[in-house]
């Protein structure tokens, strides 16, 4: 490396990254899977309770670290440093301070919530920021080389990561190479979507239109492995525009970081599976006049990073960290224009609930420094990457980096909620059963409530409120029948259908729900939205029920077949789809978390997904089953038969049958 | 004669497509005749260097994006496309980015060179960039002096621009980079190349086993001229990566050893080594027929051409990058990777957007209008031919009728957004996205 002479980059400000080319060059790309998924992709399992997500910002153009955690007790600092050093840094301890345009920073770190890592670096020091960010990013310290980023390979070894777009994310407009894995490939994405392809269905011409577009990816197209990957692919992309469409429509931020952080934020309170986000702030290849640009730098990143947490739903406060890079430090020395040039060692930040916070690594010394007048690292920076590997993201960090680094001890435990502070369950059980001419009968603690004395059409769905203190009942007109504390927010029964009402559910709050019709088209309402249906599809069997997700913004849909079709936050889980069923599913029901779901067959046959366990099948009779309901802990359920017969599972309390034609079971 | 699916997927591929009547008009006349036709450049006279590269008080962002506008026009309407696609292929071959370069006149001047030499011979290509400052900037040469070699346009010359990896030592790197000090830019104005004899490290150095004292261009004429060896892999690389270009990744090596023999035949005549492409009969089998996608450029000039509109109304630069193709700005200097790279959601997502955003412009919307008056099936059909898909899927044909059926029933619908919609659905269609 040279570091005689001005280079470009330290005439012109840094402004974007390269990417070093990595991979064969034309040929050798890797060959197109078959795609066999059907409106099955995105169905990245969500961030488990044990899971934890990562962000990285980059701090790209080589940030000063003396001057964001500064030694302000060295008295070579001061020397080394006549015009640029700070003197009102934020004391952290050990003669240290954070620079003063990091105020909210400095109180998290008082909340023990930000690991200061200092002096992290590699050995031998490169001076490019290509080569020494590609250094950083690959994160690689085996003997072979590699095409990937760190982030990139962790990410490979997740269920179906060469078909999931949202395990990795990038919010500033390419795709870093830390994030690049092997076989998966990470997505970006904008920081507006305003009225972007896909994303407003109100218009039905262009509802039409996307519809088509999706089409394309049902069946093969006849052109070839390329084509089959493009078809996919756009029919991927539209289920997409619904599926982050929810993490946006906030307002502008103040910086393009914050802009990407609060993203970021709104991402993971959607909970779509993402599992590490990468953002970046440029600018920091500070050669002359650094002080009010670098500590306007210091007061962006100290406002992006209060906003994401001000932004992040408290349920993911558990699962977050968040950890800072950049491709080097900056020469302790300042030059002749009040500037730095290009240096090694720097410190780092990681951020979150479960980090252990304080100092970590060891200051470099300001005396003994190296033939350049660098810093030497006393950490390297995959031993910071290690505990991030293993411990937060749960991956194999020595198959990652390539060699065993020892980790630093950044966490005080791993991501999530220890099992014991999990949602209590409740002693309370019971369960309405609803025969198709209007008759209701309240078991266990289900309030009794009358029959309902003139019914058009047979009753064929029913949802509770969230206090388990009323319930809705539908026919399948659509007409809605509400009972104690639910209220009527609207109904089809004025409507001429194409085809019946079968199914409906509620939202959390009991402020709105939803009817499905057996094509699979949604009618919403109340504070109930529309996420998507298969209105627009041809479908090989009806749909025969539904189920919300507990944020009450997505659903599953399910077809008689077990087909699942899922929409807003709802993930797919799997499906008897490929399964020839000996019976038909007639009724589904999700998990307390959301996180599952259970089908239920006319035989009476359970098939569990996700979270969903099993915990027993069949009722004795040879009625045909007609409802499914999970007690409240999700630990059991009731099985229904049209006889009035309950099979009672799991923590589910046996609590007596009716004798009474039965069509519908709420609990 | 030759089918006329074949002539349009050889237009498809030797340009940016071509519409009916010039298939029909081809499918007349033997082969080798179009062939050559496509190879002769003479209709299309070298372009004036574009007046805003040297307009005062114009950002050198400016300048980029008209450029990138300048240079789709003219994939868009040039009557010699082979010679702008052969430049787009030789811009991802030396791949050189103005975000580091910040000189946009550098970067035109690269730009002609490729234009200029685009079936020229080799060995003078591979001369003429390396000393043009575009490049001497890009790869850190022009900092390469005696005494701090810097290896990095040496490694990429023997790594990506002629011999690929493995084909080299770590000697010959080094050796490469002392050979090439003092090939710098002028002191003062980095527009112009300058040689500095007491920079440049004249003492002996040993590269692939050869020790005497190498001068820069020395090492480009030992490669591709001087050492047979070297030449015939040089010749092999040049090849295949041609032939993924135009035909398929991954060529048979009997595929690539008859290409390369046509390109050595007349010592890295490019000319050659293209017609062989075209001329082989591989470049017609079902592998080569669905075997690329169209890169964002070639997708974006073949919009422009079939609904008559130019970058200054398309301002496609606007959308190329999330597509994953800004012209002069590859991502990396192994530049763009094909076919798969460009399917991911977000890159289709800016093409879908795109051929959204352009649908409303002038004079656009009304491109497709004749449609109201046909029935389904007829409609679906003008769609194809107006866009030059000649063999529709009957797949993709399915879902436009199933949509255009649909779209009717709605009577509520504005019979306009009906043939709007359509052409984008055409620019979405998997047939149209394929090169």
């Amino acid at each position: 490396m040279t570091t005689s002479g001005p280079t470009i980059f330290e005439r012109h400000a840094f402004s974007r990254r390269r990417f070093i080319q990595y991979g064969a060059v034309g040929t050798g790309v890797v060959a197109a899977s078959p795609y066999l998924s059907k409106l099955q992709a995105f169905a990245a399992p969500p961030v488990a309770d044990n899971q934890g997500i990562l962000i990285t910002i980059n701090l790209a153009g080589g940030n000063d670290g003396l001057n964001m955690v500064i030694p302000y007790a060295d008295p070579r600092y001061a020397q080394l440093r006549s015009s640029l050093r700070v003197t009102n840094s934020l004391p952290i301890g050990s003669g240290l301070g954070l620079h003063p345009s990091l105020p909210k920073l400095k109180a998290r770190f008082d909340q023990g919530k930000v690991a200061v890592v200092r002096g992290v670096g590699y050995k031998p020091p490169d001076l490019s920021h290509f080569t020494s960010g590609d250094i950083w990013m690959h994160g690689w310290g085996g003997s072979s080389s590699v095409a990937s980023g760190w982030v990139g390979r962790a990410l490979d070894r997740l269920p179906n990561a060469a078909h999931e777009s949202l395990y990795g994310v990038s919010l500033h407009g390419s795709v870093s190479e830390h994030l690049q894995g092997d076989v998966g490939h990470p997505s970006s994405l904008p920081l507006n979507i305003g009225d972007a392809f896909g994303i407003d269905r109100r218009d039905r011409s262009d509802a039409r239109m996307f519809d088509a577009v999706a089409s394309f990816g049902t069946g093969a197209s006849g052109l070839g492995e390329l084509g089959d990957l493009y078809d996919q692919t756009e029919s991927d992309l539209m289920m997409l525009t619904q599926r982050i469409r929810p993490a946006y429509g906030f307002a502008n931020q103040p910086s393009n970081l914050q802009q990407q952080l609060v993203l970021a934020a709104h991402l993971i309170n959607a909970n779509l599976g993402i599992r590490v986000i990468d953002t970046e702030i440029d600018g920091f290849d500070t050669h002359s006049d650094q002080r009010d640009w670098h500590a306007t730098l210091m007061a962006t990143l100290d406002n992006a990073i209060a906003a994401f947490f001000t932004t992040l739903s408290a349920r993911w406060l558990p699962h977050v960290a968040l950890m800072t890079f950049s491709e080097f430090g900056r020469r302790p020395e300042e030059n002749g224009d009040a500037g730095t040039d290009h240096g090694t060692a720097a410190p780092h930040f990681v951020i979150g609930d479960h980090v252990r916070g304080g100092l970590h690594g060891v200051q470099p010394s300001l005396t003994q420094l190296d033939n350049d007048g660098n810093l030497v690292p006393s950490v390297d920076f995959h031993q910071m990457y290690a505990p991030i590997l293993k411990t937060w993201l749960g991956a194999d960090d020595r198959a990652v980096l390539g060699k065993a680094y020892s980790p630093l001890g950044l966490f005080k435990s791993g991501p999530g909620i220890p099992a014991a502070v999990k949602p209590p369950t409740t002693s309370s059980a019971g369960y309405w059963l609803a025969g198709p001419t209007g008759h209701v009968h309240g078991v266990g603690t289900a309030t009794k409530f009358s029959s309902i004395a003139h019914v058009a059409l047979p009753l064929v769905a029913g949802a509770s409120t969230h206090t388990h203190k009323g319930l809705w009942l539908a026919g399948s007109d659509g007409g809605i029948f509400s009972f104690g504390d639910a209220t009527f927010h609207g109904s089809t029964g004025g409507m001429r259908l194409n085809k019946p009402i079968v199914a409906m559910a509620a939202t959390p709050t009991g402020k709105g729900y939803w009817l499905c019709a057996s094509d699979g088209g949604i009618f919403a309402y109340g504070d109930a939205h529309f996420y998507g249906s298969t209105g627009n599809m041809r479908l090989n069997k009806p749909i025969v029920a539904m189920a919300a997700t507990p944020t009450g913004k997505g659903y599953w849909l399910c077809a008689s077949d077990g087909g699942i079709f899922a929409y807003g936050d709802a993930h797919f889980y799997g499906s008897t789809g490929a399964i020839r069923l000996n019976s038909p599913i007639v009724a589904m029901a999700a998990t307390p978390l959301g996180r599952g779901y259970w089908l239920c067959a006319s035989d009476g046959g359970i098939f569990s997904y996700g979270d969903a366990k099993f915990h027993g099948a069949k009722v004795a009779t040879s009625a045909k089953v007609c409802g499914f309901a999970p007690s409240l802990s999700g630990k059991g359920y009731w099985i229904a038969a049209a006889d009035g017969t309950v099979g009672a599972f799991g923590d589910a309390p046996v609590l007596g049958a009716v004798s009474d034609i039965t069509s519908v079971l709420v609990a | 004669m030759p089918l006329p699916a074949n002539v349009a997927h050889l237009l498809r591929r030797a340009g940016f497509g071509g519409s009916n009547a010039q298939v029909a008009t081809l499918a007349a006349q033997p082969w080798d005749t179009t062939v050559d036709q496509l190879l002769d450049f003479s209709s299309e006279p070298a372009p004036l260097q574009p007046g805003i590269l040297t307009a005062p008080n114009t950002g050198d962002w400016e300048k980029e994006y008209r450029l990138q506008q300048w240079w789709l026009d003219r994939m868009a309407t040039s009557t010699a496309p082979l010679q702008e696609k052969l430049t787009l292929f030789w811009h991802g071959h030396f791949a050189t980015a103005n975000y580091k370069v910040s000189d946009m006149l550098l970067m035109y001047q690269q730009n002609a060179l490729f234009r200029a030499n685009a079936t020229g011979n080799f060995r003078d290509l591979v001369h003429s960039m390396s000393l043009q400052p575009a490049m001497l900037i890009w790869l850190d040469n022009d900092p390469n002096v005696k005494g701090s070699p810097n290896e990095n346009f040496a490694r990429e010359l023997m790594e990506l621009f002629t011999l690929g990896v493995g084909n080299y030592s770590q000697t010959d790197v080094v050796a490469s980079a002392r050979a090439w000090t003092g090939h710098n830019t002028l002191d003062g104005d980095r527009e112009q190349y300058h040689f500095y004899p007491t920079r440049h490290d004249a003492d002996p150095k040993t590269f692939m086993g050869v020790t005497q004292n190498w001068d820069g261009p020395d090492i480009i004429d030992f490669i591709l001229n001087g050492d047979a060896s070297h030449k015939q892999t040089a010749a092999r690389f040049i090849a295949a990566k041609m032939w993924t270009f135009f035909a398929y990744a991954d060529p048979e090596p009997a595929v690539v050893t008859s290409l390369a023999d046509a390109f050595l035949a007349n010592d890295l005549s490019i000319h050659d080594l293209v017609r062989a492409i075209f001329m082989h009969p591989n470049f017609l089998s079902p592998k080569a027929m669905t075997g690329l996608v169209r890169t964002p450029a070639e997708w974006v000039a073949a919009c422009m051409r079939i609904v008559g509109l130019n970058g200054d109304n398309a301002n496609p630069q606007w959308f190329m990058d999330d597509m994953g193709q800004t012209l002069f700005e590859p991502p990396n200097v192994s530049g763009w990777r094909p076919n798969e790279y460009w399917l991911t959601t977000s890159r289709l997502w800016a093409r879908a957007n795109w051929a959204r955003y352009i649908t409303w412009q002038d004079p656009v919307p009304n491109t497709l209008s004749a449609i109201t008056a046909k029935n389904v099936h007829d409609a679906v059909q003008y769609g194809f031919d107006y866009f030059g898909i000649d063999t529709p899927s009957a797949h993709t044909r399915s879902k436009l009728e199933a949509w255009l059926t649909q779209q009717r029933a709605d009577t509520n619908a504005w019979t306009n957004y009906t043939f709007i919609n359509l052409l984008t659905l055409l620019m979405l269609s998997p047939e149209f996205n394929l090169a």
